[in-house]
């Protein structure tokens, strides 16, 4: 606008030469200056036209400068070199020579424009798709054999070649890729991957010679991707290699300015350092030079070839050797044509057509005599056909053609006149519109200058620059390893799907919480590295939960060379360990606190379960019977009997529930009635060397307890509890009562027959003698073959010591007799029975024998016989004896 | 010789039973629990069952009664007996009884573990039905007023 605003003011008013300069600049800025460029030259033609001479250099320095704002560098170079005519002043000099400089830089940096993309078919496009497919799923040889056949119908389609490039990778043929490589970078030098990849390849594969240009390809990835840090570590070992230890300390400290960390990086400059000062090596190449040799004939015709009869010796020498491109060519100079033969010698040597082409051309052949060689050169596949035809094809105003030629040219590998070719590309299509500040901050960037880079860019990333140059910005800062700066460029621009990928690469190296909501945007958005970022923020945060499952998605989708993965996977792995470390140690806290629990409860298991029941215990130890007889007895009777033989009455109709719960309660608890006896009968055990178990284990007595104390805690409550209460009722008397009746059928059995007696008789005759006593050997009457007491043998003994000791001291060397048998009482129950009779006259009774004092003779057999349930007896006897006196008790169960 | 000190139920005077031991226990209870129904009296020997008989309409009778002055025990004819006697006072009682005619119905509150026993036991001394001691009070109080009604 501002330009067409100018043309009609000066269409109105044509002003002078100060103002076609003012003009001129204010153009160069104009935003529309592209669509109005002829429009503005043919103004500032004007005004130059009409300019003073003195005006005429400035003037004109100011109309290039506007051709080269318009992509016009070659014209405005032309223009500033015809100022040399006009002999300008020291000043002008000076500016004439910055505005070739500038110029010279933005052609430099136009060079590194991708050139145009071929236009392919939909069936080319889908076989391209399908060959990635076959890449994808490991079919390599596949997928090449379809790229080739792509790339020998469009050449320089980029995407076919990349492709062909990691099939030929994929099946490990390493030289093949890099010349794809190579190929791709010249068709897209902004080919990032393709940079990198060729990098990695000359730094890996090709040694010392392909040193330099590893570095430079690895050098242009870099400038392209600043976040690909460990390339700084490939560059370092190429400096390393090639004796240059201060490039890689400077390589090295890239590295780790921009967030990379690790053991090689350290080795490195371990090794940088020791290198320092070492002698550069040198690079030899050698270069063999293919020549075409004619028969030692042909060659010393040529050398004679000269004077009127050149022309026929000319002929001669083709003759000999067709291929002979210098007779050929002189031939032609002489005034002949080229030999048929010649072309036809040369016909499949492309080379040679066109060493032929250019030698004829020097002869000044016309285009349109050589062009059918170029084009059989470029049907071979000469190295250079494509260059020379695209000369030929502009010469003949054909410039479609001529473009086409140099969009192949530059998709061959190795071409030798790529910056002729490109000057040429300049001549046939408009420069583009774009600023090419981006382009020399790259230019800059692979010359290792940020500095000059973020000149050109303008600084500093603000709110209002654009995303485009704060994104721009932010790579120059991420080059130079200002990974804050870098970060903070990207957040300005993160509306941008590029600026937010970036800033998730920038921060998974340097986190920043400032960036925290455009990395959770990232993140939802599938942005691997951005997992890596949130989670390096969580750990700042000391959030390791938070962490560890960022750090695991991250690493499910990360690509495989994302320079974060190492250190994610050191960060899990070391969130693990702790993890793993708590977990061990929650486990041995669990495990010593199960363990004391276990020691815990086998103490208290042991505590309770220690000791016998009563059942074991009187099977171990006999004499503890008497205390449990008594036991059993007392709670069959007072509480069994007496008291739980009510519950059933809560039922009757006319029972009062207090009635019921006196009787159970007073004078003492039942239960506790019972555990009161039970205690005496530990107590009488523990005397004997026993140990019982506690009440609430022990078999019998505990379950009687329990049902008691429970009855008389639902008696404690007004109403309720009624069918427990008769459940516990039925269970007295149907399960409690006969356990209790079953310990009474545990009482020792002792077996006496006619040899035990005989055994303990003679026993107490020798007491007896030794102590001078008179002893009468007593009769035996024993009923049966032997008589079973309920009574231990040991005290069933000195019962029968202290009867026999009796009768014989009562009988004075009188009669004694000796009874065992059975009988009756009256309630039918039968009874054993010891009787030891005598034939003194004295008399003795059950009152008198009671009223003795414990502890020996009768009186004793009355304490023994009662502690064993049973009863003295005494009884008249038939003549000779007198009477008996015995122990009877009640007979075992058969 | 205590009384019965339960109140009667209408219809329940006349309906008199002794109860034979050498405690209190029996009588105590059965006042309490089923004083509604019938009268209980308590004979705590041989010569006070024998008065007390013939106003009774059913004889209840425990079995040991060790805690019963040893003159006062009987043997089955009713003359004394020696202390040992104690441990089957209450059938030693009932039979004395018998043996003076006294007929009435009979329970014997005792553990006879023997059932064969048991049942020759209740056919010499009939009417009588032997008790177990687990025995539980409405089951006895069943047994009462069949016997009772009699």
């Amino acid at each position: 606008m501002i330009a067409l605003f100018l043309t009609l003011a000066v269409a109105a008013a044509p002003p002078k030469g100060t103002a076609y300069a003012a003009i001129a600049d204010k153009a160069a800025e104009a935003p529309d200056r592209w669509d109005r460029a002829d429009e503005i030259l043919a103004l500032l033609a004007r005004g130059l036209a009409v300019a003073p001479r003195w005006s005429r250099v400035n003037l004109a320095t100011r109309i290039a400068n506007f051709e080269r704002s318009v992509g016009r560098t070659a014209q405005a170079r032309e223009r500033l070199s015809a100022l040399a005519e006009l002999k300008p002043s020291a000043e002008q000099s000076r500016r004439i020579r910055e505005m070739l400089d500038r110029i010279a830089d933005e052609e430099r940096a136009r060079s590194m424009m991708d050139w145009p993309e071929p236009v392919v078919t939909a069936e080319q496009q889908s076989a391209l798709a399908a060959a990635e497919q076959r890449l994808a799923g490991g079919d390599a040889r596949a997928a090449l054999s379809a790229t080739e056949t792509l790339s020998a119908q469009q050449p320089a389609w980029r995407a076919a070649r990349w492709l062909r490039a990691r099939a030929l990778d994929a099946i490990g043929r390493v030289d093949e890729e890099a010349r794809e490589l190579r190929i791709l970078t010249q068709l897209a030098p902004s080919h990032a991957l393709a940079w990198r990849k060729l990098g990695e390849i000359l730094a890996e594969q090709g040694g010392l010679l392909e040193a330099d240009r590893a570095d430079a390809a690895l050098r242009e990835a870099l400038a392209l991707e600043p976040s690909w840090t460990g390339l700084w570590l490939l560059r370092a070992r190429i400096a390393l290699r090639q004796g240059r230890p201060q490039d890689a300390l400077r390589a090295l400290d890239r590295f780790e300015r921009a967030g990379g960390t690790g053991p090689e990086s350290a080795r490195l400059v371990s090794v940088a350092r020791a290198q320092a000062g070492l002698p550069d090596h040198s690079v030899a190449q050698a270069t063999l030079v293919p020549s075409r040799e004619p028969s030692q004939q042909a060659r010393a015709l040529f050398q004679q070839a000269t004077g009127p009869d050149a022309k026929d010796a000319l002929a001669k020498i083709i003759d000999d050797s067709p291929g002979y491109i210098e007779a050929a060519a002189a031939l032609v100079a002489v005034g002949g044509e080229v030999p048929e033969k010649t072309v036809q010698a040369l016909w499949s040597d492309g080379a040679g057509l066109l060493e032929l082409t250019a030698q004829v051309r020097r002869a000044a052949a016309p285009p349109a005599l050589v062009m059918p060689w170029v084009d059989r050169a470029v049907q071979l596949g000469a190295a250079e056909a494509h260059f020379v035809r695209a000369g030929l094809r502009l010469e003949q105003a054909d410039r479609g053609g001529a473009l086409d030629d140099l969009v192949a040219y530059a998709a061959s590998a190795q071409p030798q006149h790529l910056e002729e070719a490109r000057v040429l590309r300049a001549q046939l299509i408009a420069p583009p519109r774009a600023d090419a500040s981006a382009l020399q901050a790259r230019l800059r960037l692979a010359e290792d200058r940020p500095e000059a880079a973020l000149a050109v860019l303008g600084g500093r990333c603000a709110a209002e620059t654009p995303p485009d140059r704060l994104i721009e910005l932010g790579e120059v800062h991420e080059y130079s390893g200002q990974l804050a700066d870098a970060l903070e460029c990207y957040r300005l621009a993160a509306a941008s799907p590029e600026a937010l990928l970036r800033l998730a690469r920038v921060a998974e190296r340097a986190p920043d919480a400032r960036a925290l909501a455009e990395l959770q945007r990232a993140a939802a958005q599938g942005i691997a590295p951005a997992w890596w970022a949130l989670a390096r923020i969580d750990l700042q945060r000391g959030r390791a939960d938070d962490a560890l499952p960022r750090i695991e998605r991250f690493l499910a989708t990360a690509a495989p060379d994302d320079p974060g993965i190492a250190d994610a996977r050191a960060a899990r792995d070391d969130l693990l360990r702790t993890t793993t470390a708590a977990a061990q140690a929650r486990l041995r806290q669990r495990a010593a606190i199960a363990l004391g629990a276990a020691a815990l409860l086998l103490v208290l298991v042991a505590w309770l379960w220690a000791g016998a029941p009563l059942e074991s215990a009187l099977r171990k130890a006999p004499r503890l019977f008497p205390p449990v007889a008594r036991a059993v007895n007392e709670v069959r009777h007072d509480v069994i009997k007496h008291r739980a033989s009510v519950l059933g009455m809560l039922t009757e109709p006319g029972a009062r529930r207090e009635d019921v719960a006196r009787a159970l309660l007073s004078p003492e608890p039942a239960s506790q009635a019972i555990a009161k006896q039970y205690e005496a009968v530990r107590k009488a055990a523990r005397a004997q060397g026993v140990s019982l178990r506690r009440l609430a284990r022990e078999p019998v007595f505990g379950p009687l307890v329990r049902d008691l104390a429970r009855a008389e805690k639902l008696l404690g409550v007004a109403d309720g509890g009624s069918p427990e209460l008769a459940r516990i009722d039925s269970r007295i008397r149907e399960q409690h009562s006969p356990r209790l009746a079953s310990l009474l059928r545990l009482a020792p059995r002792t077996r006496l027959d006619a040899g035990a007696i005989s055994g303990w008789i003679r026993d107490v005759e020798a007491e007896m003698r030794r102590g001078g006593s008179s002893w009468t050997d007593p009769s035996i009457l024993l009923q049966g073959m032997e008589v079973e007491f309920p009574v231990e043998r040991g005290a069933l003994s000195i019962i029968f010591a202290n009867l026999l000791r009796n009768a014989q001291a009562a009988a004075a060397g009188g009669e004694v007799i000796v009874r065992l048998g059975e009988e009756r009482d009256a309630a039918g129950r039968n009874l054993t029975v010891l009787l030891v009779g005598d034939s003194a006259e004295n008399t003795v009774s059950l009152d008198a024998i009671e009223s003795r004092e414990s502890g020996r003779g009768l009186a004793l057999v009355r304490d023994i016989t009662r502690e064993w349930q049973g009863h003295l007896i005494v009884r008249p006897e038939e003549p000779p004896w007198k009477k008996a006196v015995g122990a009877c008790f009640p007979a075992p169960p058969a | 010789m205590e009384e019965g000190g339960g109140r009667l139920l209408p219809g329940a005077a006349g309906m008199r039973l002794l109860v034979c031991e050498d405690g209190t226990e029996y009588t105590e209870r059965f006042r309490r629990f089923l004083g509604g129904e019938f009268e209980f009296v308590r004979a705590a020997n041989f010569a006070e069952a024998l008065r007390l008989s013939p106003d009774a309409r059913v004889l209840l009778f425990d079995l040991d009664f060790r805690r019963t002055d040893p003159a006062l025990l009987v043997d089955e004819s009713g003359a004394p007996a020696p202390r040992n006697a104690a441990e089957v006072q209450g059938i030693l009682i009932l039979r004395a009884l018998r043996s003076r005619g006294v007929r009435l119905p009979a329970l014997l509150f005792a553990d006879l573990d023997d059932a064969d026993r048991t049942t020759r036991l209740e056919a010499e001394l009939a009417p009588l039905q032997v008790v177990s001691s687990s025995e539980g009070l409405p089951r006895i109080a069943q047994r009462l007023r069949k016997l009772s009604n009699q």
